[in-house]
């Protein structure tokens, strides 16, 4: 809310310059959040918080400002009331939209422009001037905060005012020219025909006040918050008034903003008021007090506060400390301060007006909460700091996404949870997979011709309703600069590091994966995730050129049930290691996973490692066939191996990959 | 007569340079002809003896031999100091072979940062789900659900595909973290919840409808404003330094009672007023404030018994001021050349 700087010292005192005015107004809760100094003018820009409705007005700003610098709020006379007859020229069908309606009615006023000094004011606070009747209105919407409209009394079929429902179908065209369509949980001013207002949000066309008006009603409710706020999302609309409603004005304020207002009116348009009619129902309610124990306040602040000052602070605040014993306080809320409900709130008050920077500063004694660990961070961590050390860059991809990225990639996984209220379909579904934003990542990249991408991400996939801890991988080069095996050793680093048996990799076509290029990844028969290359469809529709793409992706939710965190160290043999290499023309169709077996099965406990050194192909290997070199090591535990030893069990394996598996063995 | 002299200069300065071997012989080369009392400067100093016709002609030529002398010292002289780093044959200067390591995220590392801090002074670190109910985003924290300070939380909400209820959401802030923990745990409590949360925010250089936020909460008997005050304080000291001030700023927020903005410092101008801080020396990097009794009773702990602090912050707010970084977007472009920077 804008606050001009002139116009706030007409309720109270100010001996702070404009810059320490903002400065001290922030460090009561009223941010200054921005400053506009026009030659002899600062208007303040004001955050008030939405606790805070009664800051909503020149009164309350400088309310506050009277308790903190210790001066006398000027409020103006609001009881002085103009007499006039009774009417009954409204009616409210809608008690619970509107607890309380006075109208009153003014005849033979003389509108026009208002004088230059309401004007400026009405400027300074970001309002249009308009003419003598309206700008009073608006003038009392900031100096008090009570919403007031006037309406032509003339244009008001009947003349009269019902408060109500809109009906199904019904339109208004507000003050601002724009029609708007109505319905039932709109509540509407309406006349005898039909509606001449959104109730607390906004005036129609038909039945402003403009300078042909002669004879005037001036309207003063309460609108209950819940329904103005209703209709402000329906509608989207908000304005000046919404947002007090919005946020619940002053119950007793209906009444004397309305009698300013008319006294204002008649003093400047003249005229004179000739009927009044108040429905009230009964919102008031008795007024609120509250128990305070100084010693628990101090307990909660860290610091005593006397209990002088306590009654000076909450007094100045406007609040009434009735009754005082001791430690403890009755205190009396005041209608406008509706945030106050309980002691923890009087204990703020207490700390804004002493400040928040003079409470002074401890360390507590910290005790250990009862918590156990969640072995998710710690596996995210290691899994983590395995990714990077295997070169990869970490990324955040979204976890919404618009649904075009899914059917792209030719997903073929569980459909996705979509969402109810996105801003744009780049958020309407929740993503199943992290695959989209490594692929995303991706083109980003490649838009700046960088190529060669290596990344990873922890994230949740969601399924269902249910989210997933997941990993997915991504590889991205020319084509023959990265490969499967890239991907299959950093999957594998990772099992081994996590000492997790029982791993197998298995074929699996997937429709977002190249036929013959997509694998299951399988921990003792459990799926938990799958690799394989992105199949060209989807490298073409997802706009990649030339570039190969292997992707993966893990549940590690299901990772941390095999994980093994325990290490037990293996006792270092120091007996001589004698290497065997083994070369061998096999055919394709025979696995590698076969040959191993064979080669682990028969070779006898002294060969303690296989590892595969070479795959090769190419002119000097037949078509059908792959080439392979295994390199075999021998130990025995408790003596040095001899040459022949090894060079027989190296030669009986060669024989039986002939026998066996049809090898060629190269010597 | 002048004119040969300056030509057998030229053939002497030719000879001399052709011998030059390392930087020694330069600077004898330079102090030959060019120093002080050198041949050349000897030359251009008795210029004034020279017959008037001629002294245009060899004037321009002694002295363009001078600037030859001078560039080839300096091509020399540079040429035998990088010869000299490759330390006889193996030329250090070239790059080594280039390794490849990867880096966690920015907002990881940031986040990594800010547990870290919490955890020395005996915080617990958890986690907690990114679907939420109604009752532990809103509810629980004491935000009525039709009230104008449900408008700064607002939240995306799940299609459901079954017929529940409560409607399932993303977390709007990771606040339904402390929730969960003090249902399922008794006091004394100290708990960082780290995390994504998700706001229907249109995408900007300052805003996205995904981010990180840190949420922590400290609750025991006897817990105070002044032991928040103390907590906060040491934590923005550690993580921006110990020079930076503090400034706690009374606020709304329905889950606390006292709340506190807290400001540090602008560590970009150090208070004095810049574009960073929009002029006002005060960066906000904090949402705090004492736990509100209602939160305690959804949670259901006794009345009266317990009272706590609890404060959350944006990280990638956090990481843009540490690094300078003026458009969110970047934290979820991935683009490596940000990343690598980490």
């Amino acid at each position: 809310m804008k606050i001009s700087y002139s116009w706030l010292k007409d309720y109270v005192a100010i001996k702070l310059s404009p810059e320490k005015l903002a400065e001290r107004l922030t460090l009561l809760g009223l941010e200054v959040v921005s400053s506009e100094n026009s030659g002899e003018e600062t208007v303040l820009e004001i955050e008030v918080t939405a606790n805070r409705p009664d800051c909503l007005n020149y009164i309350g700003i400088a309310r506050e400002l009277a308790a903190a610098t210790n001066q006398k709020l000027k409020i103006p006379p609001l009881s002085q009331k103009a007499k006039a007859a009774k009417g009954k020229f409204i009616q409210i069908e809608d008690k619970n939209g509107c607890p309380q309606y006075i109208g009153k009615i003014i005849e033979g006023c003389k509108v026009g422009a208002s004088a230059a000094g309401l004007q400026k004011k009405l400027k300074d606070a970001g309002l249009r001037p308009v003419n003598n009747i309206v700008d009073i209105t608006n003038f009392l919407l900031m100096e008090l905060g009570q919403p007031m409209h006037t309406f032509d009394l003339d244009k008001l079929a009947g003349k009269k005012i019902i408060v109500r429902r809109a009906r199904p179908g019904e339109i208004i065209v507000t003050i601002d020219g724009i029609e708007r369509k109505l319905d039932p949980e709109i509540l509407v001013i309406s006349d005898d025909k039909k509606p001449v207002a959104i109730a607390g949000v906004m005036g129609g066309k038909e039945t402003e006040v403009n300078e042909y008006t002669r004879n005037i009603l001036l309207e003063s409710a309460y609108f209950n918050p819940i329904v103005i706020h209703r209709t402000c999302r329906k509608l989207g609309l908000a304005s000046e008034s919404s947002y007090r409603f919005e946020r619940k004005v002053d119950v007793p304020m209906v009444t004397l903003a309305s009698n300013r207002a008319i006294n204002l009116m008649l003093q400047t348009a003249g005229g004179k008021l000739t009927a009044v009619c108040d429905i009230d129902s009964g919102k008031a309610g008795l007024a609120l007090k509250i128990a305070l124990n100084s010693e628990k306040a101090a307990t909660l602040l860290g610091q005593e506060i006397t209990a002088g000052k306590i009654k000076s602070i909450l007094g100045s605040l406007g609040l009434k400390v009735s009754s005082s014993k001791g430690k403890n306080f009755k205190v009396t809320i005041p209608s406008f301060r509706s945030d106050l409900k309980e002691e923890v709130d009087l204990v703020e008050e207490l700390a804004r007006h002493v400040g928040f920077d003079r409470l002074p500063l401890s360390l507590p004694a910290i005790k250990i909460s009862r918590i156990p660990e969640q072995p998710i961070r710690k596996l995210t961590a290691q899994v983590r700091e395995i990714m990077v050390a295997t070169g990869l860059s970490e990324i955040i991809g979204y976890s919404l996404i618009n649904e075009e990225d899914l059917k792209k990639l030719n997903w073929d996984g569980t459909q996705p949870v979509r969402i109810q209220n996105p801003l744009s379909r780049d958020q309407e579904i929740m993503r199943p997979t992290l695959l989209t934003g490594l692929l995303s990542a991706m083109q980003n990249n490649l838009s700046h011709n960088l190529t060669d991408v290596k990344i990873f991400e922890i994230a949740k996939a969601y399924q269902e309703e249910c989210e997933t801890l997941s990993l997915s991988i991504g590889l991205m080069g020319e084509k023959s600069q990265v490969s499967l095996w890239d991907l299959k050793g950093r999957l594998e680093v990772l099992v081994n590091k996590l000492r997790i048996t029982g791993v197998e990799f298995s074929p699996q076509p997937k429709n977002f994966f190249a036929a013959g290029k997509a694998f299951a990844i399988t921990i003792d028969q459990q799926a938990v995730g799958f690799l394989g290359e992105l199949s060209p469809a989807a490298a073409a529709s997802l706009d990649f050129k030339h570039q190969q793409i292997f992707l993966a992706e893990l549940n590690l939710e299901a990772l941390l049930r095999v994980v093994k965190w325990e290490r037990k160290v293996a006792p270092l043999i120091n007996f001589p290691l004698i290497r065997r290499d083994i070369s061998l023309i096999i055919k394709e169709e025979v696995s590698g996973s076969l040959i191993v077996d064979l080669l682990q099965k028969e070779a006898g406990p002294l060969l303690i490692n296989t590892v595969l050194t070479d795959r090769y192909s190419g002119a000097q290997i037949p078509a059908g066939f792959k080439g392979l070199t295994y390199s075999l090591e021998f130990q025995a535990p408790d003596r040095t191996l001899s040459d022949n030893e090894a060079n027989a069990i190296h030669e009986k394996l060669c024989n039986l990959l002939v026998e066996r598996l049809a090898a060629k063995i190269r010597r | 007569m002048s004119v040969e002299k300056i030509e057998s200069l030229e053939k002497e300065f030719i000879f001399a340079s052709g011998t030059c071997k390392n930087v020694a012989d330069v600077e004898a080369l330079r102090i030959k002809f060019i120093g002080k009392k050198g041949s050349v400067s000897d030359f251009l100093a008795h210029l004034g003896e020279e017959p008037p016709e001629e002294k245009p002609i060899v004037g321009k030529r002694a002295n363009e031999l001078k600037n030859e002398i001078i560039t080839f010292i300096k091509e020399k002289e540079a040429e035998f100091k990088s010869v000299a780093k490759t330390g006889g044959g193996f030329d250090i200067t070239l790059p080594g072979t280039k390794y490849e390591i990867g880096q966690r995220h920015p907002l990881t590392q940031v986040m990594d940062e800010i547990c870290a801090i919490f955890r020395h002074i005996g915080f617990k670190i958890v986690e907690s789900p990114e679907i939420e109910t109604e009752f532990n985003n809103f509810t629980a924290l004491n935000i009525p659900l039709e009230h104008p300070s449900r408008d700064a939380f607002d939240t995306f909400y799940l299609e459901s595909s079954r017929s529940t209820a409560s409607h399932l959401l993303l977390r709007s802030h990771t606040s339904p973290g402390q929730v969960r923990v003090m249902k399922q745990y008794q006091p004394p409590l100290a708990v960082v919840v780290p995390g994504r949360v998700y706001r229907p925010d249109a995408v900007d250089a300052s805003h996205s409808f995904m981010f990180h936020q840190v949420e922590g909460f400290l609750v025991d008997k006897e817990v105070r404003f002044s032991d928040l005050k103390g907590v906060l304080t040491y934590f923005c000291q550690e993580l921006f330094g110990k020079g930076i001030r503090m400034r706690f700023r009374p606020h709304f927020f329905p889950f606390t009672e006292p709340s506190a903005e807290v400001d540090i410092s602008c560590i970009i101008c150090e208070g004095k007023g810049c574009s960073v801080c929009g002029r006002k020396g005060w960066l906000e990097i904090l949402g705090s404030g004492m736990i509100h009794p209602n939160v305690f009773k959804a949670v259901g702990y006794p009345k009266d018994k317990y009272t706590g602090f609890a404060f959350g912050m944006g990280v990638e707010r956090i990481a843009m001021l540490k690094y300078g970084i003026n458009d969110i977007r970047l934290f979820f472009e991935n683009d490596l050349r940000f990343l690598r920077q980490f």
